[in-house]
């Protein structure tokens, strides 16, 4: 991989060099100029064993998720790379049919190019010494049965290969490297790929009966080659075959035609690629006017193979943000508690001569004494990461290409670099802050005293968040970017409330307004937000910036009301009265009639309010509960409760932690379970069940009739329909515009009349999705398309229906063309866009009177049969490829197929979700950190507790559930945020605003679940020794 | 402070040995012995210390520093072990009692009062004070009852929602006071109570708990170094080098008379 987010990865690895130098070179200068300051800070590390395993632990993480987002990258990239060579082996380009002007080496699956492309090729390339071979290939896709092993296949590629000039590129080849002459082939025999051979259970001598044009023949299988395009198999996912081209061309009656030329550059099959440009330009202008066209096929391969390594490394960066911010989070908590720890020992060092520079050095040097060593952890576990999600993602697609993990040195080394560096910069902020510490108060250890430097500072910080985000928003405007715009909007209420803070107004309603300000602004519904700020463009970056700052909000407001909202698990009475009194004022908001902008702001703010109620009623009810045990429950809660409000600052980081990872991972399981259910959903099949595919090499005339032949019982069937796909290369235009590729199809009478399709879009004129299919029965102009040609829903280069979107309910009738095989524009209307939902159909449907025309060669006929009863489509699938097997015709259920990817979507997400889960180490890490820490500290307090008559396991009890509020809060607020966005997404227009909204709660329940219970394992240890502590020796404790 | 009930307690007769004459002690400890192992040192803290208090006495410990007074009333309240000899409170003996009833009897037999007021800064001065009662099961209705009326009658009821924080030393350990009392205990057990306040703070701090001793028959042991404190207890244990070394009689009426000042000649002395 040699790109991340555009930036070269030697340059990313340089910056990085460079940067973990200087923070090297810094501490260096320390231990050498001030040794003592530096044995100072160094030797806290292994002052507390258990507390450094737990911030190396904590360190490590965000390298970890670093290294493990860029194995990823070269995993990819290597096993993309690996699949690309071993497929293609010598072949480095193709010359293919090139149908108005595209070159899609695909298309040599079903186009062919005259027989003469090989002379001409021939006479291009007679002396460059930078081709080594040229091999013409002739391709039928054909069926094939090992009738002794049972097995079939519907589709193999049965591919024609001139023997000699195979021999000159190194020729075929056993798995186990021996040389495989093709010329040497008896008649009846032929060279079966190595994954066609698995699959047809078929060795060394079996017969295997294929069928071309509905005759059977047989040929025995005289050896078994490695899995490349030289023996057929032209990617990872088909099956292949080789016979010499003389006898495919007598066989089938095609010996004026080629499916492809292949080329092979002079070198190995990895060095020849380098030569491709060259020969390309040799070639081209010998092939212009021709038809024909030559594709860079290793080399384009290569490059996506690298765009696919690079995009899913962002993906995973991006989502692993979360648990990178937390990680830092993480790093400043730890270092404001090392700090709070030892105040009194950095006051008496400043009073008696230390500099506020060498406390800060002394931190610094203690802060890399942890990230370096977690640095080398996380980078050494992110390869164990890579490994276990290479596996993960083998189990997945291993079917369409073979995965291998492989981590580079160098992602190690950006990976290890990239830690340090965010860890040092962390360290060096907190120990900044640390550093600025009032002497007197630090040796007292009493409350710092807020001086009016400090007050000018806050109004300074005010100012300039003021004037960032003001800046911010321009630019967002200018730009028309949503995440610019929102953060802008997002920086100025915080600048305003320092301003507000410098001139004295209490910090809670300034923070509590700035917070639920802001909750309203980012919970917003898109409808809403577009009316009152306009239209702006947003991706995948705001899933990031929307999560940090809802949390960021949410925390805000519940840290500053924490005595509220913890206090009313003593005073349940007061908190229920509160708690109604808000499910009052929320549901009356609510009732505002929708429609000003003001009205739906003031029912957002009634949703919120709700919410609000339901948690103060909970944490009511929960005080009712703990009432229930006075003798046990009231006194551990007191205590409990009480410490997290007094130490604001590291609750609210743990709790913004927790936050974080849990939004992200109940945002990405609500909106995976509800794209699940919109794909399989009962309009997904457009009232089909099983769909048959016959290719054109064994075409089917009468599919009923075939099938009784066989002795299937066709009384099961409701109905059949035929859609005919002519040419995959098929290229359709917005009348006047340029020609994009997009698979056109066309449907058959009964196909029409008994496909029971929901459109998203209709065009005007037509009332109701009756009135389309009316059409489409009726008039031979008309046509219906899927919803990826909607604007900004599908590939923005493919055919754009440009103005319609997702939101759109009608449209004006588009006319676009459809290239027939002269190139010539035949006109159409479309008159409805099929709804997303609808996920067995994609591409542009006509009725077939119309396209059959059009395209006079059908490559493929498929059958769409509808059953009396829904359930036996799997059985109705499996009789008929049974049935017509020696046809080449495959068949699947509908819906099994569906399912089928989606549970290929869905082991994905939770792959994904798995990933993300790394970050709640952070949390957990966090909670450990906080728990020990705080027994350390309530030393003396936790003996006066068992002076008073706390029993042991009273202590303990009061820390875990003093642990478990701070998780609960987190995760509550989290799970609110999360399910809060989820459905403002899916609710919206741009997602086509599904109407029924799902939330896994169980799946949100179980990762909730656990989270609390490992969290209460990690407190668990410091709480039993808490417990334990002897109250004698910690009354004397100071 | 009507809400709290006392037995009417007669300062005990006592012997020089220690013991309380009739067998009304409320504790009696005989032949204690406590040793503490810091690995490469062995510190003998108690040298067998024979010791009885009388219910509704008022005594005072004292001693030189290291003489091992905190460790006497660490292990006759049970919040340390002995090694050897036998503790009775209120004719149980402690070492068969387990940490639990041990724990127990401390939430509602007795009252702490610390040096450092050993307040919780997290909670304010009515949420202190009612932790015993909570911690006995009272539940948090009539706790809060109780807790109030326990600070009023320190005079601090004006100050209950107060952080300790935001107290003065001397309110801080009325509110320590007030929640050693709350809990109508036997016995309340002081270790330093007027060490770290101003002179006429503590007068004022030994003013409260004497009135306390008489008006209610409470017991009080006091660890302390100032003679001012021994003066206004019923009886002055003296201890040296781990031992009971001798007791005499408080002149608690003589320390009345010299009021505030006493606490001030005494350090000077001292």
């Amino acid at each position: 991989m040699n790109e991340l987010f555009t930036i070269q990865m030697s340059t990313i690895l340089t910056v990085l060099l460079v940067m973990l130098g200087l923070c090297l070179l810094t501490v260096a200068w320390v231990a050498i100029r001030r040794p003592v300051i530096f044995k100072l800070g160094v030797r806290n590390i292994p002052r507390r064993p258990p507390q450094t395993v737990l911030i190396v632990v904590g360190l490590m993480l965000s390298t970890l998720i670093m290294a493990a987002a860029l194995g990823v990258g070269d995993t990819f990239d290597y096993s993309l790379s690996k699949s690309v060579y071993d497929v293609l082996g010598p072949v480095d380009e193709m010359v293919v049919s090139a149908g108005g002007g595209d070159v899609d080496p695909s298309s040599a699956r079903n186009s062919t190019i005259p027989a003469g492309t090989l002379a001409l090729v021939d006479e291009s390339v007679r002396d460059d010494p930078n081709v080594d071979g040229v091999l013409p290939y002739l391709l039928e896709q054909v069926p094939a049965q090992n009738t002794a092993k049972g097995q079939g296949e519907p589709g193999v590629w049965l591919a024609g290969a001139d023997p000699e000039r195979l021999r000159q590129v190194g020729g075929l080849e056993t798995v186990d490297g021996e040389a495989i002459d093709l010329g040497a082939l008896a008649t009846d025999e032929v060279v079966v790929a190595e994954k066609t051979a698995d699959a047809l259970d078929a060795a060394v001598g079996d017969t295997l009966t294929l069928s071309y044009n509905n005759a059977p023949f047989d040929l025995r299988v005289g050896a078994i080659a490695g899995d490349s395009i030289l023996a057929g198999q032209l990617d990872p996912t088909q099956l292949g075959m080789v016979i010499p081209l003389d006898r495919l061309r007598e066989r089938t009656g095609q010996t004026d035609t080629l499916s492809f030329v292949a080329i092979s550059n002079a070198g190995d099959d990895r060095g020849g690629v380098g030569a491709t440009d060259a020969v390309i330009d040799k070639l081209e202008p010998a092939l212009e006017g021709q038809g024909l066209g030559v594709a860079a096929v290793k080399q384009d391969n290569l490059d996506e193979a690298t765009l696919v390594a690079t995009a899913f490394t962002g993906f995973f960066l991006v989502l692993g943000l979360f648990s990178i911010a937390a990680g830092i989070l993480l790093i400043v908590l730890i270092f404001t508690m090392l700090a709070a720890e030892r105040r009194p020992e950095m006051g008496m060092a400043r009073a008696v001569g230390a500099r506020r520079s060498q406390l800060f050095q002394q931190f610094v040097a203690e802060g890399t004494g942890y990230a370096l060593p977690a640095g080398i952890l996380g980078a050494l576990l992110g390869v164990g990461a890579t490994y276990g999600i290479a596996a993960v993602m083998r189990g997945l697609f291993g079917d369409f290409f073979p995965i291998e993990a492989r981590v580079t040195p160098r992602s190690m080394v950006v990976a290890f670099c990239l830690g340090v560096v965010i860890t040092f910069l962390a360290v060096t902020l907190s120990s900044w802050r640390i550093s600025r510490l009032n002497v007197v108060a630090a040796v007292r250890d009493i409350p710092d005293v807020t001086n009016p430097t400090r007050k000018k500072r806050t109004l300074l910080g005010g100012a300039l968040a003021v004037v960032a985000g003001a800046g911010l928003i321009l630019l967002g405007r200018d730009t028309e970017q949503l995440a610019w715009f929102t953060i802008g909007v997002s920086l100025v209420p915080f600048g305003l409330a320092l301003v507000l803070r410098f001139f004295g107004v209490p910090s809670r309603p300034v923070f509590t307004t700035v917070g639920l300000a802001l909750l309203v602004f980012w919970l917003m519904p898109d409808d809403l937000f577009t009316r009152i700020f306009g239209e702006y463009n947003g991706n995948f970056e705001m899933f990031f910036v929307s999560g940090i700052f809802m949390v960021l909000a949410a925390t805000i407001v519940i840290v500053n009301n924490l005595d509220s909202l913890l206090g009313a698990l003593t005073a349940p009475t007061r908190s229920l009265i509160a708690g109604a009194v808000a499910l009052a004022a929320g549901y009356a908001l609510r009732l505002v009639e929708a429609g000003s902008v003001t009205a739906d702001v003031l029912r957002l703010a009634g949703q919120i309010v709700l919410g609000l109620g339901v948690v103060l009623l909970v944490l009511g009810l929960l005080g009712l509960v703990v009432n229930l045990f006075p003798r046990v429950a009231v006194p551990a809660v007191r205590t409990a409760i009480s410490y997290p409000g007094a130490a604001r600052g590291r609750t609210g980081m743990t709790i913004a932690m927790f936050s974080l990872i849990v939004f992200s991972l109940v945002m990405i399981a609500t909106m995976s379970t509800n794209f699940s259910a919109l794909f399989l959903g009962d309009e997904a099949n457009a009232g089909w069940d099983v769909r048959a595919t016959a290719s054109d090499a064994n075409p089917i005339d009468d599919f009923e009739g075939a099938l009784a032949a066989q002795g299937v019982d066709t009384g099961r069937f409701a109905a059949v329909g035929e859609v005919t796909t002519p040419d995959a290369s098929s290229r359709v235009r917005l009348a006047g515009g340029e020609f994009r590729p997009y698979p056109v199809n066309g449907m058959d009478p009964s196909f029409v009349e008994h496909a029971e399709i929901v459109f998203g879009q209709r065009a005007e004129g037509y009332a109701d999705d009756a009135a389309i299919m009316e059409a489409l029965r009726t008039r031979p102009d008309v046509a219906i398309i899927d919803a990826s040609a909607l604007e900004g829903n599908g590939d923005p280069d493919g055919l754009v229906l440009e103005g319609l979107r997702l939101d759109d309910e009608t449209f004006a009738p588009i006319v676009v063309e459809v290239e027939d095989r002269d190139g010539a524009p035949v006109p159409l209307t479309i008159i409805g866009v099929i709804d997303q939902a609808v996920t067995s159909l994609f591409g542009f449907y006509a009725p077939r009177a119309t396209i059959d025309p059009i395209f006079p060669q059908v490559a493929a006929t498929e059958f769409w049969v509808a059953g009396d009863d829904p359930d036996q489509a799997d059985q109705i699938a499996k009789d008929i490829e049974a049935a017509l097997l020696p046809q080449g015709v495959a068949a699947v259920s509908i819906q099994d197929q569906l399912e089928e990817g989606q549970a290929l979507f869905g082991g994905f997400l939770s792959l994904i979700q798995g990933f993300m889960g790394l970050g709640l180490v952070v949390g957990v890490a966090a909670v450990g950190v906080i728990a020990f820490r705080s027994v350390v500290e309530r030393r003396q307090q936790i003996g006066v507790l068992r002076a008073l008559g706390y029993q042991r396991s009273l202590v303990s009890l009061s820390f875990l559930i003093e642990t478990g509020f701070i998780v609960l809060l987190g995760i509550a607020s989290g799970t609110f945020l999360g399910v809060a966005l989820a459905r403002i997404l899916l609710t919206s227009d741009d997602f086509g605003g599904i109407e029924e909204f799902l939330v896994p709660w169980p799946l949100i329940s179980g990762i909730l679940l656990a989270t609390v219970v490992v969290s209460l394992l990690m407190a668990w240890v410091p709480s039993q020794q808490a417990a334990r502590i002897a109250p004698a020796e910690a009354l004397r404790y100071e | 402070m009507p809400s709290l009930r006392r037995s009417n307690g007669t300062n005990g007769t006592h012997r020089a040995n220690g013991s309380v004459a009739g067998g009304d002690a409320i504790i009696r400890a005989e032949g204690v012995v406590k040793t503490y192992d810091t690995g490469t040192t062995k510190v003998r803290a108690l040298r067998g210390v024979d010791f009885a208090v009388g219910r509704g006495e008022m005594v005072a410990v004292m001693g030189p520093s290291g003489c091992g007074k905190t460790t006497l009333l660490n292990c006759l309240s049970g919040l340390d072990d002995v090694d050897s000899g036998t503790i009775y409170l209120e004719g149980q003996d402690l070492a068969r009692m387990g940490d639990r009833k041990r724990t127990d009897y401390r939430a509602k037999r007795m009252g702490f009062v610390f040096q450092v007021y050993n307040l919780l800064p997290v909670l304010s001065a009515i949420e202190n004070v009612e932790l015993p009662l909570l911690v006995s099961g009272i539940r948090p209705k009539e706790a809060r009852v109780k807790a109030t009326a326990a600070l009023e009658t320190v005079g601090l009821g004006e100050w209950a929602k107060h952080r300790p924080a935001e107290l003065s030393g001397g309110q801080r350990q009325r509110v320590t006071i007030a929640r050693s009392l709350v809990n109508n205990p036997a016995l309340v057990w002081g270790d330093e109570p007027t060490g770290a306040l101003d002179s006429s703070t503590a007068t004022e701090i030994m003013d409260l708990l004497r009135e306390l001793n008489r008006s209610q028959g409470l017991t009080l042991i006091l660890v302390t170094h100032d003679p001012g404190v021994g003066a206004q207890c019923d009886r002055i244990v003296r201890m040296r080098d781990g031992e009971v070394v001798g007791e005499e009689r408080g002149t608690p009426a003589a320390a009345q008379t010299l009021g505030g000042t006493l606490s001030t000649q005494v350090v000077g002395v001292h």
